[in-house]
Order: structure tokens, then C-alpha cells, then sequence
């Protein structure tokens, strides 16, 4: 194409024209760095919470089913409590999908139910609705592979007892605190992504305790494993639990079976993952049964960037059955223990990315100056191209094309050193920390290593946003280079 | 039937003014009337100052006169066809030879076919044709030569390649040796007027070298805004 023929010949540095080669080299390597500052942003701050999301669904999950006010009230949910036949007890989530039998009150032995008691739910044929396996349904009959299964999270205390030989001297030392504790679901593939590999001294410890150790076992967060416990270490696990006389302290044993990264759980520290029976049996003892969030359903699939899809497809089977005034359907951004953060950092990646646009816009602004300059260095060159019929279009053309490639070429040697500097994250992580005489990246948020994948997004934008950018910074120079009049041009020479 | 085509009107000038506004306004043409037949070889002459490159401009579509009407090959001179018109129909060849100095002066010769968007890759017509014109011109081992290379008498002679690349209807010429000594200004005086008869061009010429007038068909004479 004649134009870029023109436009690579005026972009091809001369000596002869040292100074529109100095600025355009300077112009391309400030768009170089903006570029590199950028990816390097991006990239690192996409992949922190691309590590997060995944830490955070894989201990829960990208979609959860919570029970409402209007379930915890319906009369479908409070109907063990009056029934013999669920031994005067509400069910949870798991037992009500595990029972067959939905409605297990029963007139001739059972007094009737209250009055402030929701009117009960019914089916076409006068059966009592089972809300729970109705969304199960209603979430298996989405065809994307859902996997659902209950949850359920409850409080306690926890005592650890580190047992160490130092040289001869046996020690002993304690470490209690109140904790949280959630289902751990060994089954799941997603959760042993999260689960820390055993050290040396885990194993060993481990198999020494192998002949007395409990049957109930426990993962701790990782922060427990910085603070020397090990994989063995015996703990007691306490809970209240209401009696006719009072409330009643409740122990479980257990051992330490291993660790897991929290990620960006706020209780991350002092959430405990146990068997889902141990945490059913203490959140019912604990009548907590009614509290908002402590049981409900995960929604496990593969492909997060379908997330809302699959929550509105949720939603709308729910409504056609009937069951949303039951049941709260949330993504893992709308999760009440991980909203802040993550709206959080969308904000900071909004912020930076209007910086970076304006800083995008100031180093593009130089294309301005350099091609003004260009057009008059070349002006009588214009002039020749015009007496020989090169349109005024040809030549914004020939001047907006020196400016796009001057953004693109910025764009890729930025992007070029974005890819190096991100491969070799781990050195600048070391002379940065070298630098401030402390670790310059906290491995509790961001792990031990710093996100070294280039982001897509990231390099989308930054050549999209570029190459308009310095095709605007283009238009200016590139209309005053067409209205020039070859006449006043050539009679000027 | 030749005979006829040959002599048809290529160029038609009626009514020019032109009049320049800064600093003061002042007439340079005025109610000025050219034809030009095919084939015709046609020297202006005149005072410096009286407008003859001007007049040159107007008539090559460089510049655009402040009344009046130009026509060329029957169509008349607008905004929007003056680039086509320029490259399909006519040649410049400058007194300062105007060529592109970062390219050679087979490039050179090439670049009215570039602009015409035609093949320019090697065994191409349009390169086999700007290969021919050099060679005619005498230039053909300096084909790839820079034209920050060549002589004055070669610069002009490539730059008279290059007005026919696109092979024009009409030449304009101004002052095609006013850069040259009178030996090499007789060289292209004569390659000039032997080319443009040979291929039936018209050729308009702006000059003071009474040599070149005298080799004209028609002269005229600028004076007082209007050819005589």
C-alpha cells in the first residue's frame, strides 16, 4: 500500500533528520514504559485475584443457596420441631434432602401446629412441598454440570497442644482461641488445590502419633503452620450445648491432619475445616440451626467466567418453582465475608485504570509534537506527492499511520518488557525487599510468590487503548499535514 | 480519423483571475483564456513576477484561480477530481527538479504509479515502463542510484521520467533548466520537445530561455495579467 510504503520510509530514523529521530525514539519508549507499568500492574493484580477467587471457591464456592427468613419460618422447616417422627428436632439442610419423608407430622400423635406457624406449602395434590429437594432440582435441571451440596459452619473453641522434644527436654505448649468451624469436603478435587503440602517434619510427626491419634480430624489455615504447629499435634475441639439444667461444655478430640491457604477469607485465620457430621452436630447443639449463612448449599462448577449466567438461570427456575422467597442465590463477589475486599479491588483496578489512561494520553501526546515537527520537515515532500496526485486523504493517512505505529511499536517493546519483568518476578520481589529491609510483598496476602502470568485483559487494553490514543494524537498532524496547498509549497522551494 | 484525435482540446482556460490578498491585494490574472490541442508544444514567456508560474499552477490544478473555469480532456477542474486528474493526466517537471531524497531514481520514477495504486514489484508493466523511461533518459545504471547521488542534468532527467511514468496527456514545465549550465539545458530542451512529439503530448512550458520558446509551436508572452 503506497501510504505505509511512505509512512515506514518517514518513520525509518536518518541522521540527516536527528531530531524528529531523537523525539520519535523518545515518544515510543515513554508509551514503552506507560506500557510496561501497566501490564506489570495488571497482570500482577488480575493473577493476586484470580489466586484469591480460586483459594475462595475452593474452600466454598462460585455460587451459593442460602435459606431465608421465609424458609427458616416456613412451615415445611418447623414442622420436626412438633414431629415425633424427627424426634422433636429441625433438620438441616443434608437431612432434609437425606429424609424420604417430607412430612413427618402426624396428626394422630403429634400436637398441631402452632399458630404462628407459615401456612404450609402445598403441592397439586395436597402433599406438603419439599422446598429442599425441589432446589436441588431446581439447580441440578441447569445443564451445566452443577454439583450441589450442603454446607454448614458453626462456632466453638479450639485448644492445640505441641507436644516437642528439644534435645532431651520434653516441652509443652498451648494454643487456644475461639474459631469457626466449616465442612471439609475431602471428596471435592477444588479443595485440594488449596490443601499445603506435608513438610518432612509434618510426616514424621505424624507417624509418631499414629498408634493414639483420634478418629476426628482437622485442617488448619495456614497461619497455624507459621506458628510451628504440626501436622499430629492433638487438639480439643469444645462447644456448648443446652441441657434441661443448663448449657453444658461439649469436647471433641481431634488431631491435626494438615493445612490449607485461606487466601482472602477475612476468619480465614480462624477458619477450621472438620467432618460436616462434627459440624452438624455442634450447630445443632448450639441452636443455631435459624442462623442466616451457617448452612446452605455450594454450587460447584468449572467455568467461573459463567457465574452470573448461572446464578440468573438459578434464580429463575427457583422463581418458577415457587421457591424464591426461600432462597438467596449469591456469587462469590456477593459472599458477605468476602464483598468488601473484592469490591475493593475492583475500585483500586478502576482507579488505576483511569490513571493509567491519563498517563497513556500524556505519553501519546508526544506523538502530537513529533509528527507537527514531521510535517514540516517533510512538507516539501507533501508537495511533491500532491503535483503527482496523492490525495489530501493519502496524506492524513500517510501521518496518522506514522502515528498508530509509533503507539504500537511503543506498545509492543512495552509489553516485550512486561513479559521479562514478569519472569523474572521473583528477583525484583528480591531486590525490592532487599531494597526496604523487609519483605516487600507480604506472603499471608500474597503468597509466596507474586502472579507472573501476563494478563490478556491487560493487553488488550493497554494496545486498544494505545493505538486510538495515537491515532487521535495523530488526527491533528495529520489534517494540518493534508490542508497543506502544494502551490504555496513548491513555489515556496 | 489520427489527425482528428491529435488535435482535439486537452486543455481549456477561460476567464482566469487570480488575485493574491496578503499583505495587500494584488491582480496577477485576469479574464486570461489558454487552449491546448494534443500534440501541442506551448512556451510562456515573461517578466519575473508577472505571474507565469502562478499561471502554471492554476493550469496543472496545483493551485485554483479566483474566478473562472479550467477544463481538462473535456472535464472541468473541481475540488474533489483535481488529485485524479493530476495523476492520470498530467506531468510536472520543476525547475528545482523536486524529487524524493530518500529514495532512488527508479522510486522516484515509480511513484505517480504508486499513487495510482499499480503494481511497482519487479517484471510489473509500471516497472518494466519507469525502467524504459530511464533508459531512454540515459539514466538506466543509475536506476538504483540515490537521487542525492545525481548531477543536476540527471535529476532533471529523472524527473522528466517521472512526469511521463503515469503517461500523461499534458507536461507542465517550469523553468526545466533554469538550474542548469546551457549545454545540459539544450540536452533536455531537446529531450523535452523530441519526447513530447514522439508521443503526441501536449506540453506547456514556463520559460526564459529564448532557446526553448524558440522550439515552441505557440508562444505567448505574460504581460499585464493576460497572454499575448
Amino acid at each position: 500500500m503506497f501510504e505505509l510504503s511512505v509512512a515506514k520510509k518517514y518513520l525509518t530514523p536518518k541522521w540527516r533528520q536527528l531530531s524528529v529521530s531523537i523525539i520519535s525514539i523518545i515518544s515510543i519508549l515513554v508509551i514503552s514504559l506507560v506500557v510496561w507499568l501497566i501490564v506489570v500492574f495488571f497482570s500482577v493484580t488480575n493473577g493476586l485475584e484470580k489466586g484469591w477467587v480460586d483459594k475462595l471457591v475452593s474452600l466454598t464456592a462460585p455460587i451459593r443457596v442460602t435459606p431465608t427468613k421465609e424458609y427458616y419460618q416456613s412451615h415445611y422447616y418447623l414442622i420436626d420441631s412438633i414431629s415425633e417422627a424427627s424426634d422433636y428436632t429441625a433438620k438441616n439442610i443434608q437431612e432434609k434432602l437425606n429424609t424420604v419423608n417430607t412430612d413427618p407430622h402426624d396428626p394422630s400423635t403429634d400436637e398441631a401446629p402452632p399458630l404462628f406457624f407459615a401456612p404450609p406449602l402445598l403441592n397439586e395434590d395436597g402433599t406438603l412441598k419439599d422446598l429442599i429437594k425441589e432446589a436441588y432440582l431446581a439447580i441440578e435441571s441447569i445443564k451445566e454440570d452443577l454439583q450441589p451440596k450442603s454446607y454448614e459452619v458453626t462456632g466453638g473453641n479450639m485448644r492445640i497442644k505441641l507436644l516437642r522434644n528439644a534435645g532431651n527436654m520434653p516441652t509443652e505448649s498451648v494454643i487456644s482461641q475461639a474459631t469457626y468451624f466449616g465442612s471439609f469436603d475431602g471428596a471435592s478435587p477444588k479443595i485440594q488445590k488449596t490443601l499445603l503440602p506435608l513438610s518432612q517434619a509434618d510426616i514424621s510427626h505424624l507417624n509418631a502419633l499414629s498408634k493414639t491419634r483420634p478418629t476426628e480430624r482437622i485442617y488448619l489455615p495456614k497461619i497455624f503452620k507459621d506458628a510451628s504447629v504440626l501436622a499430629g499435634d492433638l487438639a480439643t475441639l469444645s462447644y456448648y450445648s443446652g441441657t434441661m439444667s443448663g448449657v453444658q461444655e461439649q469436647q471433641v478430640e481431634a488431631y491435626v491432619a494438615g493445612f490449607y491457604d485461606p487466601g482472602l477469607i477475612p476468619i480465614g485465620g480462624k477458619l477450621v475445616l472438620t467432618a460436616p457430621e462434627l459440624v452438624s452436630l455442634m450447630r445443632s447443639s448450639q441452636q443455631q440451626e435459624q442462623q442466616i449463612g451457617s448452612n446452605g448449599i455450594n454450587v460447584h462448577f468449572e467455568s467461573l467466567e459463567k457465574t452470573n449466567d448461572i446464578k440468573e438461570a438459578i434464580e429463575k427456575n427457583l422463581k418458577d418453582a415457587g421457591l424464591n422467597n426461600y432462597f438467596k442465590v449469591e456469587t462469590y463477589r456477593e459472599y458477605d465475608f468476602t464483598k468488601d475486599i473484592l469490591q475493593q479491588l475492583q475500585s483500586d483496578k478502576t482507579l488505576f485504570t483511569l490513571i493509567s489512561s491519563i498517563i497513556i494520553i500524556v505519553a501519546c501526546s508526544n506523538i502530537v509534537s513529533m509528527l507537527i515537527i514531521m510535517v514540516n520537515d517533510k512538507k516539501t515532500e507533501i508537495g511533491i506527492l500532491r503535483s503527482m496526485g496523492t490525495t489530501s486523504f493519502s496524506i492524513a493517512v500517510i501521518f496518522g499511520t506514522c502515528g498508530v505505529v509509533m503507539g504500537l511499536l511503543g506498545g509492543l517493546i512495552g509489553t516485550v518488557a512486561a513479559y521479562f519483568t514478569l519472569k523474572n518476578m521473583d528477583l525484583l520481589m528480591a531486590f525490592l525487599s532487599n531494597l526496604q529491609g523487609h519483605n516487600a510483598f507480604n506472603p499471608a496476602f500474597y503468597g509466596e510468590t507474586l502472579p507472573n502470568e501476563i494478563s490478556f485483559e491487560a493487553l488488550v487494553f493497554v494496545l486498544v487503548s494505545t493505538a486510538l490514543i495515537s491515532l487521535v494524537a495523530g488526527i491533528v498532524p495529520a489534517i494540518k499535514a493534508s490542508c497543506l496547498r502544494p502551490s504555496a509549497i513548491l513555489k515556496a522551494e | 480519423m489520427n489527425k482528428k484525435v491529435q488535435k482535439r482540446q486537452v486543455l481549456q482556460a477561460k476567464k482566469i483571475h487570480k488575485s493574491f490578498y496578503h499583505p495587500t491585494k494584488i491582480s496577477i490574472l485576469d479574464e486570461l483564456d489558454l487552449n491546448v490541442t494534443s500534440g501541442e508544444v506551448v512556451a510562456i514567456k515573461g517578466r519575473s513576477g508577472e505571474g507565469k508560474s502562478t499561471l502554471l499552477q492554476i493550469l496543472g490544478t496545483l493551485d485554483s484561480p479566483c474566478k473562472g473555469e479550467l477544463r481538462i480532456l473535456d472535464e472541468p477542474v473541481t475540488f474533489f477530481n483535481k488529485s485524479k486528474i493530476r495523476n492520470h493526466h498530467l506531468g510536472f517537471i520543476f525547475q528545482s527538479f523536486h524529487l524524493l531524497d530518500d529514495y532512488t531514481a527508479l522510486e522516484n520514477v515509480l511513484m505517480p504509479a504508486k499513487i495510482a495504486r499499480e503494481a511497482t514489484s519487479k517484471n510489473s508493466p509500471a516497472f518494466k515502463r519507469a525502467l524504459a523511461l530511464l533508459e531512454q533518459m540515459g539514466l538506466l545504471d543509475r536506476a538504483h542510484f540515490s537521487t542525492k547521488l545525481l548531477s543536476g542534468g540527471e535529476k532533471q532527467r529523472v524527473s522528466i521520467a517521472r512526469a511521463l511514468c503515469n503517461d500523461p496527456d499534458i507536461i507542465f514545465a517550469d523553468e526545466p533548466s533554469g538550474n542548469l549550465d546551457k549545454e545540459t539545458a539544450s540536452i533536455i530542451h531537446d529531450l523535452l520537445i523530441s519526447f513530447a512529439k514522439k508521443q503526441n503530448k501536449s506540453l506547456i512550458v514556463v520559460t526564459h530561455d529564448e532557446s526553448l520558446v524558440a522550439l515552441a509551436d505557440t508562444q505567448y508572452l505574460l504581460q499585464n495579467k493576460a497572454l499575448v
